[in-house]
């Protein structure tokens, strides 16, 4: 087979798999706090043609020539860049305006970070998520009328108790991570920390780079419908022409073919 | 039997040609790609001669000379375009393009390489690296920064705003700017270029920051050129086809018995 034929296998295979990336991003362009994948791309190496049987004939002292092996798809990048907020008159929705993270306490006892922060109370006044997982602060709304709890933007959280009086109950820390993109990405919107992303460290909100909290408010995807059609059509386009290399790579073969049909 | 020789070299250098085609395309959304095409050459060319009659023949005037023949084709030189790629806006803070000459120098495992693609992050000890990991060089070595909010100028002088909000400026992108004819520029790989000759071109550069370049190479000329590929190499197995059939009436008519 010719080199055309990888080149282009190398260009359909990479574009396939960004494709798929781009419809991720688009199938979740209404899930709350989702963080955008983006692709990008890289070149191979290059070869001296003469070892692949070419006949060359290079200036004395030139340049030899040479061609490439095709393309390959980056690892994703995930974008962190800020969701826009959208108000939803719940107490328990909590948007992060900032780079921090909640923490979540799993069933499992493992710690996940999200700032997807859509909170429910379960029958023992725990704060936790749609999958019944745990908001990681060190109080409870056992007792507390859920209608009246107020979350101020530093993360302070209070509540009317069944005595009627409203109550100081504790605060909602934020982490920070040195790098985003290091973070592992895992179901329900939730993130695991690595050796890439480094530990995580803790911050009241509003201090720091974390940001401040917006009750009431959830925050939407960071996906950008405008952008990632662009991004769908170029990298159609780039997956065609891939095919129709490979196709005329392969008419190259017929026509030799057919010298003797 | 020359002739079939002559159509095979000329199909091996549409191959060779579509080679490189192949790759543009495969790398049409490749960060700071360049596009390479190939360049022919004829190829052991001779001088033919023909016989004097023999009236006009005299001393040392045997031979007539007719003009000059090649005996076949072959790929000269691959040629890579510096063209500028169109600039894409990314809104990352660690995304930089180049408008105008020069490249991004970054230090690959044994040597210096040059890139045109700005795509940079930041490692765990904060230093700002390329996509494979190396460290990407400033006018004071590898650049090391607080956090990804950076400021760019655009003559590369990167700025960082402290915990007091003085604005300082950290270091500056050491942009290599060549004089592209006479650099010997090769692939590396990976987008990245190498040369053993130092950088001493005009330095006409922009940096711009939340941008990067895309592919140079350009799906419609890809496919125009591809077209063209596909018609020679048509045309040369034509011609095979042709001296199959000469040979065929010499091997088996022209001896044959009536």
């Amino acid at each position: 087979m010719s080199r055309s034929f990888y080149n282009a296998f190398s260009g359909i295979a990479a574009y396939q798999r960004s494709l798929q990336q781009i419809g991720d991003n688009l199938a979740n362009l209404n899930t709350n706090a989702y963080k955008r994948s983006e692709v990008s791309f890289t070149e191979l190496l290059y070869r001296d043609i003469q070892e692949r049987g070419y006949s060359v004939d290079p200036a004395p002292d030139g340049p030899v020539p040479f061609s490439g092996k095709g393309t390959h798809m980056y690892p994703v990048t995930k974008i962190f860049d800020q969701g826009y907020l959208q108000e939803t008159e719940r107490p328990l929705d909590l948007a992060i305006e900032g780079d921090g993270f909640f923490r979540i306490n799993r069933e499992d006892g493992t710690e996940a970070y999200t700032r997807r922060g859509s909170f429910y109370v379960d029958a023992d006044g725990n704060i936790v998520t749609d999958r019944g997982d745990y908001l990681d602060v060190d109080f409870d709304l056992d007792g507390i009328y859920v209608n009246t709890v107020a979350i101020g933007p530093n993360g302070q959280v209070s509540g009317v108790n069944e005595a009627g009086e409203r109550v100081d109950l504790g605060e909602i820390p934020l982490y920070i991570f040195q790098n985003n993109g290091g973070l592992s990405k895992e179901e329900g919107g939730l993130f695991e920390e690595t050796d890439t992303s480094g530990a995580p460290e803790e911050f009241v909100p509003g201090t720091g780079e974390a940001g401040t909290l917006r009750q009431f408010y959830l925050e939407g995807s960071n996906v950008d419908l405008a952008a990632e059609m662009v991004e769908l059509i170029a990298n159609q386009r780039a997956l065609e022409g891939n095919t129709r290399s490979m196709i005329t790579a392969d008419e190259l073969k017929a026509l030799t073919l057919l010298v003797r049909g | 039997m020359r002739g079939l020789y002559l159509s095979e070299g000329a199909m091996l250098v549409q191959q060779s040609q579509l080679d490189n085609i192949s790759n543009n395309l495969a790398n049409l959304r490749t960060n700071g790609y360049k596009r390479d095409h190939n360049v022919e050459t004829s190829f052991a060319e001779w001088m033919l001669y023909e016989l004097y009659p023999e009236e006009e023949q005299g001393r040392n005037r045997q031979l007539r000379p007719l003009g000059s023949k090649a005996h076949n084709v072959a790929t000269h030189e691959t040629v890579t375009s510096f063209a500028q790629g169109p600039l894409n806006v990314t809104g990352r803070n660690l995304d930089f393009a180049l408008v105008g000459d020069g490249f991004f120098q970054v230090e690959g495992e044994e040597e210096v390489l040059y890139t045109r693609n700005g795509r940079f992050e930041l490692d765990e000890e904060g230093n700002l690296v390329t996509t494979e990991g190396y460290p990407v060089l400033g006018e004071g070595g590898p650049i090391q920064l607080e956090s990804e909010e950076v400021y760019a100028h655009s003559d590369g002088t990167l700025y960082q705003v402290d915990e007091d909000g003085n604005t300082d400026e950290i270091d500056t992108l050491d942009i290599a700017v060549f004089d592209l004819a006479e650099a010997g520029l090769e692939k590396y790989g990976e987008n990245y270029f190498t040369t053993e000759d130092a950088p001493d071109g005009e330095e006409e550069f922009e940096v711009v920051q939340g941008f990067l370049e895309g592919s140079n190479a350009n799906l419609a000329r890809e496919m125009t050129d591809m077209m063209k590929v596909r018609r020679s190499y048509e045309a040369a197995q034509k011609i095979m086809i042709t001296y199959d059939q000469i040979l065929d009436r010499a091997a088996n008519e022209l001896g044959a018995s009536v």
